[in-house]
């Protein structure tokens, strides 16, 4: 059966290195781990939460965002440390 | 972002309406909208008696909620139709009856496995129906009851601007002309027995509904959907209309309110109309509801196996 992305929700969390290692650039990186179908993405720190959600190949308008249990909106910038939750407005039936 | 008026951080952008709001201006919004739709369409006055249909998912809960606040007398009903997979429906329940202990208004459950003996599942094993024909029978049978028998004025249920702009989509990409005459926010009773039906949140997004239903506080089953729903056509619907609305903000809300102030384009001719009035309606033998024959498709599914 095909994957839907249907009420799906996306963890992003700050990895190891970023966590422990106080260096700039790209290997500030926050690994995003799809919850419910045990996919894996990561975008670097500095990343807008807008960039984020498209990159998992999801519309703005279908989900609401979450960083440590805050809600935000499209432009809030993700930090180290961060946990971004990307929830799934979507329902069906 | 930050939202201008208050200076505090913005948790929702509305990009159809260039507005990012704070929480307690969302909120405010949020209850504002659902006004304007109820007094627009004419939905509900403050002397009904309303049956509110919850699944315990974010907008049913969340138009329970917003009608209690609003001052609504409004009562909960959730059917449970016994769905096992992945404890679907034990889950969704919970939910429901934890809302209305919190919130202490009244819930009404209806259990097909113990009025009617038989699941969903068992009901659709003996029918040729899709599954979710069978549900969707099943449902508007159990609304219409629980609201004759409770002497209810109106039902109302948490159909969004997303549910009914997909569904308005779906239709008139199969020009079903039948269905769309009928898509309406308030659907008027055509029998003495049946009671109309309201949408409250149809000018709201689903987006707009789940983001209402975390400020409040509001459990929902949020991390599961219907284990049936999935790759459903309404879904690929929404997701179409997601994609248009991310290029051209607002497009949802126009489609579905322009289609609503043009729907009688949709309107019978008066030969059909002629037609769709003659047809002749008799009661269910079984249960006493309108029907084309003398058993109705729910009686036809559940074969009036209703105990008590």
């Amino acid at each position: 059966m095909e994957k839907t992305l249907s009420c799906v929700s996306f963890i992003a969390r700050a990895s190891f290195i970023q966590r422990f290692l106080p260096i700039r650039g790209s290997l500030y990186s926050v690994t995003v781990t799809v919850r419910y179908r045990d996919k894996k993405q990561e975008v670097p720190a500095g990343t807008r939460v807008g960039e984020a959600v498209r990159q998992m190949g999801l519309s703005l308008e279908g989900i609401i965002a979450r960083v440590d249990g805050r809600l935000v909106t499209e432009d809030y910038v993700l930090k180290d440390g961060d946990t971004l939750e990307i929830i799934s407005a979507i329902s069906g039936g | 972002m930050r939202f201008s008026k208050c200076s505090e951080q913005a948790v929702i952008h509305l990009r159809s309406h260039r507005l990012a709001l704070c929480g307690d201006h969302f909120t405010e919004r949020f209850r504002d909208v659902v006004k304007k739709a109820i007094k627009s369409y004419r939905q509900l006055t403050k002397d009904d008696k309303v049956l509110v249909a919850v699944s315990g998912g974010k907008d049913s809960l969340a138009l329970w909620d917003v009608l209690l606040d609003l001052g609504y007398d409004a009562e909960g009903l959730y059917i449970d139709l016994g769905i096992k997979k992945e404890s679907y429906s034990d889950i969704s329940r919970e939910k429901a009856e934890a809302f209305a202990r919190n919130r202490g208004a009244g819930l009404i459950i209806s259990d097909i496995r113990k009025e009617y003996g038989m699941s969903l599942h068992a009901a659709a094993r003996k029918n040729p129906r899709t599954l979710c024909s069978v549900c969707g029978i099943i449902k508007r049978h159990e609304m219409s009851r629980v609201a004759l028998e409770g002497g209810y004025d109106v039902l109302a249920t948490g159909h969004n601007l997303d549910d009914e702009a997909g569904v308005l989509l779906g239709n008139l990409l199969r020009w079903n002309l039948e269905l769309l005459r009928r898509q309406a926010p308030r659907l008027e009773a055509w029998h003495p027995k049946l009671k109309p039906k309201v949408k409250p949140l149809c000018l709201l997004t689903e987006r707009e509904t789940a983001t209402y239903a975390i400020l409040r506080g509001i459990d929902y089953v949020y991390e599961m959907e219907c284990p049936f729903s999935l790759n459903s056509p309404s879904i690929v619907m929404k997701e179409a209309l997601n994609r248009i609305e991310e290029r051209s903000p607002g497009t949802k809300l126009y489609f579905f309110k322009k289609f609503q102030r043009h729907r009688n384009l949709f309107a019978s001719r008066e030969e059909e109309k002629q037609k769709e009035e003659g047809a002749e309606l008799v009661e269910c033998g079984i249960c006493g509801f309108p029907s084309s024959s003398d058993r109705c498709a729910f009686c036809r599914i559940m074969r009036g196996k209703r105990k008590n």
